[in-house]
């Protein structure tokens, strides 16, 4: 419970021929999180690959460059390939498909090309048509030059500086103007710089159009018919990769796992005739992993136990299986180190509890469900599940709040107001008294919280650097902020402000109040040092940081409150087509909160866990488990 | 409703209101960072989530003063 599965080192040595064996066996368990040999010995060096890695390599490459084409995104497959199958076959289907498709995904790019250019022909046309000369008076002259082109401004005068033989006509064109200047043959290289000025652009066309009307409807068609071949060619390729995608697949997972194993010599330490392969495995599987390798290869291959001053073991979370998607919000922070609590368990019993808190509405509860189920079925990948399981959680506590706040959709269910009279809500929110309740039960949660985040500091260090440190280092803090409290309870009755205390236990407890604290204070300044006195008042905001458990709930009822004003009394009340605006106003207004409501409760839950609690024992920074071995998704042995 | 009244209301939302806009202000660095290092490591995300929130609990004490002025000297 809250520590992360137990591991031990194991080293894996035989001679190097049944290499080949303890590969294939050590990647079907799944089970052995392997240590790379750092190469840091004269003896040993690390291994080269086995023989088939090269090819393997090639051919999935050729596999992933297919599946970049397809972009295939999620996908179940329909059938399972067997291994066999897959190894007779690849030879002639790797290459046949590569063929094929690069082939189909090649000429849908000339296509794409082709039509390119075609486009790019006909925008240069369309000025020609607006300057209304035929196409055989635009060129083909023995003494003259003719320049045609798009120009910004009228360009005559300063081409009369240079000469005044040309002939100019020009014609508006999409807040521009179409030109063709015909001049005395020659003088156009020494034009060319003064029309450059008006920022001239050249148009250039085939001599071989007689019309260019007729040009360009030629293009049209030509462009209408290599846009029916070209999806007719993706069409053939959409149908290829959909008969092919299961093998495809299929091919891509084999070679990934058939390349793992030929280049697990990569990760272990090799001499002349026998190999060493070290990593760590679950204590208790251990003793399945030794009998399998050794069955395998008649005891020629040993497992052994090993203790070592290298000793970094991966970390594997271990939870019960309602508490596991929650292991996401604890590998997003961080993986925890080896030696860590892994507070998994405990987000898992606050996490929705504190979303529940803030959102309780018995209406977003149930829309939530719903959509967390309906994505549920959408998208499949483990981390999406984990996500919406984790909703799946939150909806459901929700829904609970929602009964104790007795509120739907920001309506009061229960009481006066309500819709049922008869029953009392346990504690409507809206009510002053209650609210303020809420705040101090937001606030004593706060404090369990801080409790029990350093008695967790506590026992960790006290585990892993002895009772001292654990005094020192985090009971410090438990004195402190236990002073503090009794402190503050006193000085509070003192000031009038909350009266707890008989009149006879008052000074007893600032007393002692004080004491501890001053005494906390010193302990810290030794164990931590005197800069840690600047983190006091930080325990103080952890602890308030918690009213945002009220807060953010007030907040989204209010929102939903002036949405349901705003809709019925301004709108639905008043009858006719205002119903109609009012209901739009209503769901308009609701699903903006909802979405509100899923965000902000659930970032801010997620703080409270990061931010106050994982501070005061939760460092992070392991290696996660990481086993050599792969689940098999598309293929089967 | 008597003047003191409304302005205690109104000192309530100005604790609040101000201490948001003093939160923003504290986050909007921390949170442009905090993007920047996630887009070079995804992993950052739980820390640079803890880094950008950390100036949001003065808008927590502004809010827990707002509520005293709200319950304790309005007489609810």
């Amino acid at each position: 419970m809250l520590k992360p599965v137990r591991m031990c080192k194991v080293s894996v040595v035989g001679p190097k021929k049944f290499f080949e064996d303890v590969s294939d066996i050590l990647h079907d368990l799944n089970l052995i999180h392997i240590e790379d040999y750092p190469e840091d010995d004269e003896y040993f060096r690390i291994g080269e690959p086995l023989k088939g890695a090269e090819k393997l390599s090639r051919y999935l490459v050729s596999m992933r460059a297919i599946l970049s084409y397809i972009g295939n995104g999620e996908y179940e497959p329909e059938r399972k390939f067997k291994t066999a199958e897959i190894e007779k076959i690849s030879d002639s289907k790797v290459e046949e498909l590569e063929r094929i498709i690069t082939g189909l995904v090649e000429k849908i790019r000339k296509y794409d090309e082709t039509i390119r250019s075609l486009e790019e022909e006909r925008e240069n046309l369309n000025p020609l048509i607006t300057l209304g000369l035929s196409p055989e008076l635009l060129g083909g002259y023995r003494s003259l030059d003719v320049i045609i082109g798009i120009i910004r401004d009228d360009p005559s005068e300063r081409i009369g500086e240079i000469t005044d033989e040309f002939e100019l006509f020009t014609e508006e064109f999409e807040g521009k103007y179409v030109m063709a200047l015909f001049l005395r043959r020659g003088l156009g290289e020494k034009v060319i710089p003064v029309l450059q000025e008006f920022g001239f652009n050249e148009i250039t066309f085939s001599r071989d159009i007689e019309s260019f009307e007729d040009r360009i409807s030629e293009i049209e068609r030509e462009i209408e018919d290599l846009k029916v071949k070209r999806q007719e060619t993706k069409e053939e390729l959409e149908k290829i990769e959909r008969e092919n995608l299961d093998l495809i697949l299929a091919m891509e997972e084999h070679f990934t796992i058939e390349l793992e194993k030929d280049e697990l010599p990569l990760r272990s330490a090799t001499s002349n005739y026998a190999f060493v392969i070290s990593g760590y495995v679950p204590e208790d599987k251990f003793e399945e992993v030794k009998r399998r390798v050794e069955e395998r290869t008649d005891g020629k291959v040993v497992v052994e136990r090993i203790e070592d001053e290298i000793w970094n073991p991966p970390t594997a979370l271990k939870n019960p299986g309602p508490a596991k998607p929650f292991e996401m919000i604890t590998h997003t922070f961080a993986t925890p180190k080896y030696t860590e609590f892994d507070p998994t368990l405990i987000i898992w019993l606050f996490f929705p509890f504190f979303f529940g808190f803030m959102l309780g509405d018995i209406g977003y509860g149930i829309s939530i469900l719903i959509i967390s189920l309906i994505l549920k079925r959408k998208f499949r990948t483990e981390g999406w599940q984990s996500l919406l399981n984790v909703m799946l959680y939150c909806g459901g506590s929700t829904i609970v709040f929602g009964f104790i706040y007795g509120e739907m959709f920001g309506f009061e269910l229960f009481g006066e107001h309500g819709l049922f009279h008869s029953i009392t809500p346990i504690a409507p929110r809206l009510d002053a008294e209650i609210a303020v309740l809420l705040l101090v039960i937001s606030i004593i949660l706060g404090l369990i919280k801080v409790y029990l985040g350093y008695i967790l500091g506590f026992i960790q260090t006290y585990q892993n650097h002895g009772f001292k440190h654990a005094f020192l280092e985090k009971g410090s803090w438990l004195i402190l902020l236990t002073g503090g409290i009794l402190a503050i309870l006193a000085g509070m009755q003192i000031l009038g402000v909350w009266v707890v205390l008989s009149e006879s236990l008052l000074k007893p407890f600032l007393g002692t109040g004080i004491a501890m604290f001053i005494a906390g204070a010193l302990l810290i300044v030794k164990g931590e040092g005197a800069v840690y006195v600047m983190e006091i008042p930080t325990l103080l905001s952890n602890i308030m940081s918690y009213a945002r458990l009220l807060a953010i709930g007030l907040s989204s009822v209010g929102i939903a409150v002036a949405f349901n004003t705003m809709g019925i009394d301004l709108f639905i009340k008043k009858g006719g087509f205002l119903v109609v605006i009012g209901v739009i106003i209503l769901l308009l207004g609701h699903f903006i909160n909802l979405l509100l409501g899923i965000i902000d409760p659930g970032l801010q839950s997620l703080r409270l866990h990061y931010v106050e609690f994982f501070t005061k024992f939760y460092e992070g920074g392991g290696i996660k488990y990481n086993p050599f071995g792969r689940k098999r998704k598309y293929t089967e042995e | 409703m008597a003047i003191e009244t409304g302005l205690i209301a109104v000192g309530a939302g100005l604790a609040v209101g101000l201490a948001g806009i003093g939160s923003g202000l504290g986050e909007q660095g921390i949170g442009a960072a905090a993007v920047g290092a996630m887009a070079e490591d995804p992993e950052f995300f739980g820390k640079g989530l803890l880094m950008t929130v950390i100036p949001e609990t003065i808008v927590i004490f502004g809010l827990v003063i707002a509520f005293l002025l709200m319950f304790m000297f309005m007489g609810a």
